[in-house]
């Protein structure tokens, strides 16, 4: 079955109120759900409250889903624009266009003074990245997930969205343009910034670890 | 004519999303790739940026919190109980 049909078939089996239907679209939509609610309302009990709004809003337009995007992309932008409404409703918004400029400030994604400045190395490391461990083993990968979930939710507003949707979630950047209504251009800088000081909070970590 | 070379680390890590989104043109990425083979530092740097792809990835197969189901469901079966029949 195509993505298309799936989808169809999913919207189908929860018109006739197949409970299973419901539970399997919870399932694997929620956690993402609740992360990039989170990117909006920092509070865990506000996002939870988008989140819940964000279902009651799916379902109740559900016969209008066309198919244009898929099912996954069309929830995604219902809870984000929940989550605008949420914000505004409570006047903690920042114009979208402020966050934008603020975000994708073009500059260097990696502290200058890591580099030498001068001399026959300018433009060289001069204080080498900390390799991180291996997240093959199971230990690991747990450790870093905890970690990563952490410095994701860290990030400001809109690198985090875009972080969420296109490396969490696996959405393609067209995809994550037309939930998050912004342009190509800066959906990649966004996406740069947001993995770059991703890893450099990672590091942060590790490198403390080291010194210890 | 002479290849093109990308000499200075603190250019090559402000390429990396688009190494790894191949959007690097064949000279760009032929350039990317001879940094890399002479530089461990930059080695590393990319592998870290993997890493952080391989794990964020992951993240989105978590299970969601079992605490948030029962609330759902009775929003569900409300909403099946006001929704217009078939």
């Amino acid at each position: 079955m195509t993505g298309h049909a799936a989808d169809l078939e999913i919207i189908a089996a929860l018109l006739r109120g197949e409970h299973s239907a419901f539970t399997s679209l919870v399932r694997a939509h929620q956690p993402a759900f609740l992360r990039l609610a989170q990117s909006w309302v920092r509070d865990r009990a506000d996002a939870a409250e988008v989140v819940q709004q964000a279902w009651v809003s799916a379902l109740e337009s559900l016969a209008t889903f066309e198919g244009r995007s898929s099912l996954r992309t069309w929830l995604f932008g219902i809870v984000i624009n929940v989550a605008r409404s949420h914000v505004r409703a409570h006047k903690r918004t920042v114009p979208l266009s402020a966050l934008v400029a603020e975000e994708a400030f073009v500059g260097p994604t990696v502290e200058p003074e890591r580099f030498f400045h001068d001399g026959e190395w300018v433009g060289h490391w001069a204080n080498w990245p900390t390799p991180f461990p291996s997240p093959d083993s199971a230990l690991e990968r747990e450790r870093l997930r905890r970690l990563l979930e952490k410095a994701i939710s860290a990030l400001p507003p809109l690198q985090q969205q875009v972080m969420v949707l296109c490396d969490v979630e696996g959405l393609s950047g067209e995809e994550t343009c037309n939930i998050l209504g912004i342009s190509g251009t800066h959906q990649r800088v966004l996406l740069h910034r947001g993995r770059a000081r991703t890893r450099a909070l990672l590091e942060e970590h590790f490198s403390d670890k080291a010194e210890m | 004519m002479s290849e093109k070379s990308l000499d200075r680390c603190q250019e090559v890590v402000e390429l990396v999303n688009e190494y790894l989104g191949h959007a690097l043109t064949a000279e760009d990425r032929a350039a990317f790739e001879a940094h890399l083979a002479t530089c461990p530092p930059c080695t590393t740097y990319l592998a870290q940026i993997k890493t952080v792809l391989n794990v964020a990835s992951s993240l989105g197969k978590a299970p969601p919190p079992v605490e948030v189901e029962p609330q759902l469901m009775s929003l569900f079966q409300h909403w099946c109980e006001k929704k217009p029949g078939p």
